[in-house]
């Protein structure tokens, strides 16, 4: 049984279970509180039978954010998670899932849920990725620091490392017209753990975190920050690592989209907001960006970047959540949760979310183009032309 | 033949049950509702005797004897969890020498401990430990022993009447014929062959009805009680018992106690922040972490000691024994007797004893059977667990996980109901649940039952009211002022 | 330039002062480590006797402002589909709780049960929802009002488990099956109950479309029909907090989440995680000790760690709901400003919290910004 801090704060006031997304949309689903803290009190009085359901968890951790007494309810459930009993068909399957780095390194694998998916349990509905063509993504990591200009380090997830080569290379042009050298991190494949934790595979999680910040290593600690490009793998360097698994960087993380605040110029914004307006633009902020950081700061990065107000696409977790919605069992709610998108978008425009798997997702139930912001403010430079 | 017994604490239902299986039928009166005194306000700690081993060699093997032979007749009620006693760097090697030289001569097992074995079992101690012995300490479920006592109790056709006090006695020519009593009935007397005093920390004062002089003395300790079971056994300091030594994990808590102040009245005091916090900082001395634990309540519960000799300031030197006083004996009223004393975990013995004397002296052959009769496990909870989910109504308590279902019994008082279900006692403190269950109970004694119920609650959570736990105050402050508006009506 | 003003706090009167700040073309960011107490209560602001009350507030408004207040709040709800009903001047409307209380009240979403005398009722008890004790509510009502109260009771609907609570009744009662369930079983009880008495149910009838199941059931039953607040999670105060933060994003509030750990009186706050956040004013909408506005150390001092001041002392359980700022300028330097429970407990009913003291303070708060 692992510990954790406020495991036993909750004081049954019940806010977690108003700020679930599945709870909404699923009947079946017990809610955060009972898959939580009241059967993790019961596990530590050795009466933890684990509940149905529990896998249904997106792992989103809106629930925590939530709740007045920070309680870890999303990371009490990963714990029940991990005692919940799975078939060894699904346990291979949420192995597999739960190692992108894996398919990182070999994009085309993606291919093998068309032969191996249904016996497997990985959903037929969800879209996959296309892979990234593969000498882009290697050419990236041969940079090395510049001297004399300051050099942040990107992190590269296993996500865009294997299928999302554009929004890097673009995530990196944006950087370096701020006037910083960028140094993509770690140089081989790794993930940070999430799609572990989120599964409830706890020890797997720790296993990769470890790896992965082995392999950051030296090299991140001369830079003066690590950018990163996914909401979720934010959140996990930044706050579970130290917390979870005592790991800790001497290099501060920003997302990309706050890095990007805090260092473009004033007059870089001005410069950017007298481009013509293109396309309406409808933010989503993934859930675990909400949770680390809140959604306001991509709304800002739009607001200063273009005349035309964006607009908030007004849901909660998209249901994407990593790994979550390729899993054949939840592909309803996965779905039920990002359609609710349509009851916004009113026309026609293109949504920027920061993380690819949620951009797959949200493109497909919306029929809208998403995209990275990296991506946008790119575009948006480009329009603006060379910098005087 | 026909007993009166009063109190319907460990004690006065030990005795009960001991009677009952002689065939006597038993009336047992309680001015309150079962186990209000100190019975529900115990440390929940099934004695091996290692406690006493030292100060009070004979309650140690009393303990001892009888937390083995629990274990049997009343399996649903015990939790073998084993306990440890742990000695600090710098603790009196003294102290250590005698106890484990008593331990070899009264029979209680000992077993010493690798320090690896104690910080795998309980990382959560304090590196600082030099030795450690394992003891067959366990958990005493008082709740539940007191539930299952009552069932067997009247399954053997005796009775239990709660919210009757008895007020004095009725005697023919200095032999008592009848127990006057006070109840929702009005004033009755009860015949009897016999009357009991068993009532606990209040027995001087019963027996002062009778016109007896039986020294009493009340000693009060605190306990905190922490919102989850973070450890899974018993540990007590390795030296002189002292204050805040012992924690005990019990069902879905631990229980860290306790302290002992001599007092001269039985009620229990308000539990007091300053002691609250002088336990907290003990309790650090074993469990470095403990201000990161959440405390949840804190209570009092009032000690019975009998002190043959008068009254004293320093009551960690009353023994621990029981005493059976037959007042035809000692005060030349025949037909009355007083337990006095003792432990939970002796409950069965003291009634044992007792019913021995009051069958010699009425010179009766009956034979005790309650070392070898099992205590049969509650009825509804067994009920419940076999139930189909949604046969057990709605959940009322989320806490303890408490159904409809489980309210089946009409004739239980809420004491009883809370002791059966636990519904008011996790971390909402009732909260959230107290109307929900006593709305269902009786929509007649509705408000008067919540207000208790409520006043109850808070008491306990006032003294603790930090952290988390203030929060969870304000929240049920506003609870009742707001949503609920009790406080209005 | 545009004014920014920093909310620290997602409560009531973080939303609120959110609000009034965008309607005034304000730059606002939302700054909040968790969700505030609105999805606890239902969303009635509660607010004691109608006349002195004015005179014993903390913060001093003209009784125009107050009308002024409470007119702004209710084009507020009505700007994201909450429909609000007032007490008209020196009138207080009484709700019924749960446990068949009477509390006063001044205004209540249109959906919840008030009335200005106390009249008959129909309790709706349910079965198979926990807080639904309708026996004991009807008993105590009758007791508080010597009115008479009719109790009729519903049996579980259809697909119920014992995990149901409020919420799924709610979001049950949001389908077209669950309404037709809902409307025919409460038809049938109601068949023999005298009509046009007011009927009133749990907090369940809906999350998104109670506007119309409320308006349905009125049509298809013959009786008037509202609720009466259950405990937390407010399905009421669910229903306000989602309407009311999703029309805060349409209006372009910043939502961010973190924890303040120090506001300095230059108003700039800093998180725990190092960010730094400056804005032209901040309002501390932290509400007390509830809320995390204010903690509880060990020995009982309450202590606001943002401006790192001690509050009180608690003497007591009810010392929670009483202490607060004494000043909504509460550092002195009129940047750094307390709004709602964060200034201070004022019970409508006793000295304890209330929706009151969010309307007003968020008010005066809000003359202050706008005067400078
Ligand atoms: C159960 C209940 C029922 C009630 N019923 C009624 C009623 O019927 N009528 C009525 O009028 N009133 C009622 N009230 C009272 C009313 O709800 C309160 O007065 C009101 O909620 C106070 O709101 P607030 O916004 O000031 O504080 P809160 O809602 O407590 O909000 C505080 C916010 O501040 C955030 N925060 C705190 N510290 C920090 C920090 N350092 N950094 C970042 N964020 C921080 C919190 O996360 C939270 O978002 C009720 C209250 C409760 C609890
Ligand atoms: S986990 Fe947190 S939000 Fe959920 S009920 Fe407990 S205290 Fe409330
Ligand atoms: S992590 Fe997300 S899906 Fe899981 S219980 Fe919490 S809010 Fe619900």
């Amino acid at each position: 049984m692992r510990r954790f801090d406020h495991e036993d704060s909750c004081i049954k006031c019940s806010i977690c279970v108003t700020a679930c997304p599945v709870y909404r949309v699923d009947q079946k689903f017990p809610g955060p509180k009972a898959l939580g803290p009241d059967w993790y009190r019961r596990l530590q009085a050795g009466q933890g039978d684990t509940m149905e359901h529990v896998g249904d968890c997106t792992f989103c951790q809106l629930c925590e954010e939530a709740c007045p007494v920070a309680v870890p309810i999303a990371h009490l459930i990963a714990e029940h998670k991990r005692h919940a009993p799975q078939s060894p068909r699904l346990m291979l399957r949420d192995y597999l899932l739960t190692h992108p780095q894996w398919l990182a390194k070999a994009p085309a694998l993606v291919k093998l849920p068309k032969v191996l998916g249904v016996p497997l349990g990985i959903s037929a509905k969800t879209r996959w990725p296309v892979p990234s063509p593969v000498d882009r993504t290697q050419r990236l990591h041969r940079v090395r620091p510049v001297k004399n200009v300051p050099s942040v380090g990107i992190f590269v997830d296993c996500f865009t490392r294997g299928f999302d080569a554009p929004t890097l290379a673009e995530a990196r042009e944006v950087l370096e017209r701020l006037g910083f050298a960028t140094v993509p991190l770690p140089a081989a494949s790794h993930c940070c753990g999430a799609a572990a934790y989120a599964s409830g595979l706890l020890d797997e999680a720790e296993h990769s975190a470890r790896a992965t910040w082995r392999a950051l290593g030296r090299g991140a600690a001369q830079l003066e920050a690590i950018v990163t490009l996914n909401a979720t793998c934010d959140d996990t360097l930044r706050s579970e690592w130290p917390r979870y698994f005592g790991l800790e960087l001497s290099t501060p993380v920003f997302s990309f989209v706050e890095f990007v605040l805090k260092h473009a110029s004033p007059s870089l914004f001005a410069s950017l907001r007298e481009c013509p307006a293109g396309e309406v633009i409808y933010t989503h902020a993934t859930c675990r960006s909400k949770t680390a950081r809140g959604e306001g700061s991509l709304l800002r990065l739009v607001e200063r970047s273009s005349e035309r107000p964006p607009r908030v696409l007004e849901i909660n977790c998209c249901g994407a959540a990593g790994s979550y919605a390729f899993k054949s069992e939840h592909t309803g709610v996965a779905r039920a949760l990002g359609s609710q998108a349509n009851q916004v978008i009113d026309g026609p425009g293109i949504i920027l979310t920061d993380s690819g798997t949620c951009a797959i997702h949200l493109e497909e139930l919306t029929g809208h183009r998403t995209l990275h912001p990296a991506r946008w403010m790119h575009a948006q430079l480009e329009l603006m032309g060379a910098p005087q | 033949m026909r007993v009166v017994v009063i109190g319907a604490g460990a004690t006065g239902l030990g005795v009960a049950w001991d009677l009952a299986l002689r065939g006597v039928d038993v009336v047992v009166v309680e001015a309150h509702e079962v186990g209000v005194g100190t019975s529900g306000r115990f440390h929940g700690l099934l004695h091996s005797g290692g406690r006493y081993l030292v100060t009070d060699p004979n309650a140690a093997q009393e303990c001892y004897r009888e937390n083995v032979l629990l274990r049997v007749i009343a399996p649903n009620a015990v939790v073998a969890t084993g306990g440890y006693f742990v000695k600090k760097y710098g603790d009196d090697d003294n102290f250590e020498r005698r106890w484990t030289h008593q331990a070899e001569a009264l029979g209680v097992p000992i077993r010493e401990v690798p320090p690896a074995e104690l910080r795998q079992a309980l990382p959560m101690l304090t590196p600082d430990i030099e030795r450690a012995y394992w003891v067959p300490d366990g958990v005493l479920e008082g709740f539940r022993m007191l539930t299952m006592l009552v069932a067997a109790i009247q399954a053997r056709g005796s009775r239990l009447l709660e919210r009757t006090r008895a007020v004095g006695i009725r005697t023919e020519s200095h032999r008592v014929t009848g127990v006057e009593v006070e109840g929702p009935d009005g004033h009755r007397t009860l015949d009897c062959d016999a009357v009991v005093n068993a009532a606990g920390p209040w027995a001087g004062l019963v027996a002062h009805d009778w016109g007896i002089d039986v020294k009493v003395q009340p000693s009060y300790g605190l306990m905190l009680i922490f919102a989850n079971r973070r450890m899974d056994q018993v540990v007590n300091r390795l030296k002189l018992p002292s204050d805040g030594d012992i924690f005990v994990p019990h069902q879905e808590v631990v229980i860290l106690g306790t302290t002992d102040v001599a007092q001269p009245c039985p009620d229990a005091p308000e539990p007091d922040r300053l002691e609250a916090i002088r336990l907290m900082s003990l309790g650090a001395e074993l469990v470095p972490d403990l201000g990161s634990w959440r405390v949840l309540r804190g209570f009092n519960g009032v000690r019975p000691l009998y002190e043959p000799s008068g009254l004293t300031d320093d009551s960690r030197t009353v023994s621990r024994d029981f005493a059976v006083l037959n007042h035809g004996d000692r005060d030349g009223l025949a037909g009355a007797f007083s337990v006095l004393g003792g432990k939970w975990t002796t409950f069965r013995l003291m009634g044992e004893v007792l019913g021995d004397k009051l069958a010699e002296s009425l010179d009766m052959r009956l034979p005790s059977r309650s070392a070898d009769t099992v205590i049969e496990a509650h009825r509804t909870t067994q009920a419940t667990s076999r139930r189909h989910p949604v046969d057990r109504g709605a959940l009322l308590c989320e806490c303890e996980g408490v159904y409809e279902s489980d309210l089946d019994n009409e004739t239980a008082s809420q004491t009883q109901m809370r002791f059966g279900t636990w519904f008011s006692m996790g971390p909402c403190q009732g909260t959230f649940c107290a109307h929900r269950v006593l709305g269902r109970r009786s929509a007649a004694q509705f408000a008067q039952e919540m207000a208790w119920l409520r006043h109850e609650r808070e008491h306990g959570l006032n003294v603790v009211g930090w952290g988390s736990n203030a929060r969870l105050i304000a929240l049920e402050q506003a609870t009742k002022a707001q949503t609920l508006a009790e406080d209005l009506s | 330039m545009t004014v920014s003003v920093l909310v620290v706090g997602r409560g009531p009167a973080g939303l609120l002062s959110a609000s009034y700040l965008r309607q005034r073309g304000f730059d606002v960011t939302i700054l909040a480590d968790a969700d505030g107490t609105m999805s606890m209560w239902s969303g009635d602001f509660g607010f004691g006797r109608s006349a002195d009350a004015f005179e014993s507030f903390p913060v001093k408004l003209s009784q125009s402002s107050w009308v002024a207040a409470f007119q702004g709040l209710v084009d507020i709800f009505d700007s994201f589909g909450v429909p609000l009903r007032l007490a008209p001047p020196g009138v207080i409307l009484r709700t019924v709780t749960a446990t068949g209380n009477l509390r006063p009240t001044f205004a209540v979403p249109a959906w919840q049960y008030a009335s200005v005398d106390p009249e008959d009722l129909i309790i709706v008890g349910i079965a198979g929802l926990a807080d639904s004790i309708a026996d004991a509510q009807a008993v105590s009502y009758r007791n508080h009002v010597r009115r008479e109260a009719i109790v009729v009771k519903l049996t579980r609907p259809p697909g119920w488990d014992p995990g149901w609570g409020a919420i799924r009744f709610a979001s049950y009662l949001d389908t077209r099956a669950g309404l037709a369930w809902f409307t025919r079983e409460l038809g049938a009880q109601l068949r023999h109950a005298p009509r046009g008495v007011p009927v009133i149910v749990p907090q369940i009838l809906g999350l998104d479309t109670t506007v119309e199941i409320v308006a349905h059931l009125a049509g298809e039953l013959g009786h008037p029909i509202a609720e009466f607040p259950l405990l937390s999670p407010s399905v009421g105060g669910v229903r306000i907090r989602d309407r009311w933060e999703r029309s805060l994003r349409r209006l372009g509030v910043h939502f961010i989440t973190g924890r303040a750990q120090r506001v300095s009186p230059t108003a700039t706050a800093m998180t725990d995680d190092g960010r730094e956040f400056a804005a032209d004013y901040v309002l501390l909408a932290t509400g007390g000790v509830l809320g995390g506005g204010a903690s509880v150390t060990i020995d009982g001092a309450i202590i606001d760690d943002l401006v790192n001041r001690e509050l009180g002392k608690m003497d007591d359980v009810q010392s929670l709901d009483r202490v607060g700022h004494p000043d909504i300028d509460c550092i002195g330097g009129g940047r750094v400003l307390a709004v709602g429970r964060a200034l201070g407990g004022w019970n409508p009913n006793k000295d304890h919290n209330g929706g009151a003291m969010v309307l007003g303070s968020v008010h005066m708060a809000l003359s202050m910004i706008s005067e400078d």
